[in-house]
């Protein structure tokens, strides 16, 4: 046996049944292993979709996605990929052929320090020197990829390392591995953060997308019926608590609700499960619940006090902590009321106002002919924050998104993963016509392996979120975003075997959402919408979240009963 | 400000270090590295770093390393932070 078959063989001791790749030079000995292997490679067109495939599959079902790539331009590929498995705290094991090390370091035909390259946005990376290693190092990789604070891994297999012979002791399979032990929170700490919510009067839960990364989805649904604190979340965070909850005030920040900004900047005590402060959710910081005290639960230290001080730190098991502050809380019942009546009075929901289609009526009305376990995966931009504020979701693992790194390109390939990780749901990807050009080639992924994939095409013929920007914040001085030559996007996809059909007026959406929820996959929607429709309500990039921007009126408006 | 970081030999250690202070915000003035186990396995080193941003938070992300074993935070001398043993994250 040679390296690349003991690699092959601790990916199966790991449990993966697929992975995602695309072959070249460098990795070709792991691909000749591939050959004699139980798993199911699925072949990309491209390796960036690869990534994104792998977090597609990560993300849906929160094993560690796998994605094999060759050197140089195949491992450059991937990296934006990797790079939004990072910001999003996705478990990945990413492959990469090397050349042979006799040739590290002397530039040679598609060598690249790959290992170099993405220190900044893995957890850790090695080069496997020896063929020796090769099992100890895969299963370090995935224990360091899925325990803690999950995130990606690089594997980098020099050509020569994955042809050596390996011995015997190397072929022995998955070593045991230490637990994955996870400290509970400090108990003075959760006795002081019980006392902070037992004093406050207007506390209110900010949900982040690590909840469900810990496991953690019962215990905060446990505490929000005991508590009945009011709670906002991040787009990550979505779904942790069915969005239409009672207590929910929908997503905060730059898009979020108003009722949800106007509770972060009205309450006195901010319970701050699993997330981490960021710009897009907090607008500017320094006016960010000016009047709260912070109680933050995290598993990374790095995250707590980093860009807000923290009253009461609790680090380490999220499910320990939000299970020992569950308690009911008295003298709560006039901010609740407050806060659900501004959920009440600002209604997201804008009709829409011709006969052209509507995108968020749409996807409104997507979400509800959907089936209630459906996946919605999208892609960046303003049809991303049209699915957060009008597709209804019972968990976060049913909206895959790019969070943190907000990747173009990342719908179509992540809504392949998840296909693969529920051949038995229903997954639809809504993106754009800028994203979908990203990663179009994806469409011959999707026709090879006949997946029953439902694509609706947002199309504004323009960058819709950088044009909403330059029309909002630049003067309406339009630079680049004309998008008004797009391909005819229906037989682009009828090319590539793929049925399709287009919307362009408001009395088609009832008919196109039959078809794209009840008839067969895979289907492209081409949704023809109005250039000029915006995202609202909007934060001014820097501006406190205080400052929403809505399409009647263009300047702040404070909230009824906020107090400034 | 003065940090003291101990770290287990790794592919890529003492990169992965410098380029956590240089994104996280902070400017190296001063840096010594010494093997600190007779079989090579260990490192310790001593970097003077210049920034404006907090040194317990700077402390916990280099603490986020796999590599790293412990980190010490000195100003004017004397240790203001400690993270004796990191916590897998």
């Amino acid at each position: 046996m040679n390296g690349a078959a003991a690699l092959v063989r601790a990916l199966e001791a790991e449990g993966v049944d697929i992975v995602f790749g695309y072959p070249g030079g460098a990795i070709l000995p792991v691909y000749d292993a591939l050959v004699d292997s139980k798993l199911r490679h699925i072949l990309v067109r491209h390796e960036q979709a690869a990534a994104f495939a792998a977090e597609g599959y990560a993300r849906a079902t929160g094993q560690v996605g796998v994605c094999i790539a060759t050197s140089g331009p195949g491992a450059t590929n991937l990296v934006t990929g990797i790079a939004d498995a990072f910001a999003d705290s996705i478990p990945m094991v990413v492959v990469t052929g090397q050349v042979a090390t006799s040739l590290m370091g002397t530039d040679a035909f598609q060598e690249l320090d790959v290992l170099g390259l993405t220190m900044p946005i893995v957890k850790h990376g090695f080069v496997v020197r020896h063929a020796s290693d090769m099992a100890d190092v895969v299963h370090e990789a995935f224990r360091l990829a899925r325990t803690g604070r999950p995130g990606p891994v690089l594997v980098d297999v020099p050509k020569d390392v994955a042809n050596a012979t390996v011995g015997e002791r190397a072929q022995s399979v998955r070593l045991a591995s230490p637990p994955d032990t996870l400290a509970s929170p400090d108990p003075e700490a959760i006795a002081r953060g019980v006392r902070a919510l037992e004093r406050a009067r207007k506390p209110l839960l900010y949900i982040g997308g690590g909840v469900r990364r810990a496991k953690a989805i019962p215990e905060l649904r446990a505490l929000v019926e005991t508590t009945r604190m009011p709670f906002v979340s991040t787009l990550m965070g979505l779904g942790s608590v069915p969005t239409d909850h009672p207590l929910s005030l929908g997503m905060l920040g730059m898009h979020g609700t108003k009722a949800a900004n106007y509770a972060v900047q009205e309450c006195d005590l901010l319970l701050c499960a699993c997330a981490r402060f960021d710009d897009r959710a907090t607008g500017k910081l320094a006016d960010f619940a000016p009047h709260a005290e912070v109680i933050h639960i995290d598993i990374d230290p790095a995250e707590v006090s980093k860009l807000r001080r923290a009253n009461v730190a609790l680090l380490g098991d999220a499910r320990v902590a939000l299970r020992d502050l569950a308690r009911p809380l008295d003298n709560i019942d006039a901010w609740r009321t407050q806060t659900l009546e501004w959920k009440r009075q600002y209604v997201l929901d804008p009709s829409p106002r011709d006969e052209r289609v509507h995108a968020p009526t749409l996807l409104r009305r997507l979400s509800e002919r959907a089936p209630r376990d459906a996946t919605f995966a999208c892609d960046v931009g303003q049809h991303q924050m049209w699915v957060a504020q009008h597709v209804r979701f019972e968990s976060p693992d049913r909206h895959l998104t790019s969070g943190g790194l907000g990747a173009m390109g990342f719908g179509l390939p992540a809504a392949i993963g998840a296909c693969f990780a529920r051949p038995n749901s229903r997954v639809i990807c809504v993106s754009g016509d800028g994203s979908i050009m990203m990663n179009l080639q994806e469409l011959a992924t999707i026709q090879r392996y006949a997946l029953p994939l439902r694509i609706v095409l947002i199309d504004n013929r323009a960058l819709g979120l950088v044009r909403q920007w330059q029309e909002l914040f630049h003067e309406e001085r339009y630079s680049e975003i004309d998008l008004s030559d797009n391909p005819d996007f229906v037989r682009v996809a009828e090319g590539f075997g793929i049925p399709a059909f287009r919307v362009d007026r408001a009395d088609q959406v009832e008919r196109a959402v039959e078809r794209i929820v009840d008839g067969p996959g895979p289907l492209l929607c081409h949704v023809v919408v109005d250039p000029t429709t915006n995202v609202w309500p909007i934060v001014k990039p820097g501006a406190p979240n205080s400052s929403m921007l809505d399409d009647d009126h263009k300047a702040p408006r404070p909230a009824a009963g906020a107090t400034r | 400000m003065r940090i003291v970081i101990r770290l287990r030999r790794a592919e890529g250690d003492l990169e992965r270090l410098l380029g956590t202070f240089r994104r996280r915000g902070w400017q190296v003035s001063g840096f010594e590295a010494r093997g600190s186990a007779r079989d090579g396995s260990a490192m310790t080193v001593h970097a003077t770093l210049e920034g404006e941003r907090s040194p317990e938070v700077l402390a916990r992300q280099v603490a986020r390393l796999i590599e790293v074993e412990a980190v010490e935070i000195q100003e004017d001398e004397a240790p203001v932070a400690r993270l004796a043993g990191v916590r897998e994250v």
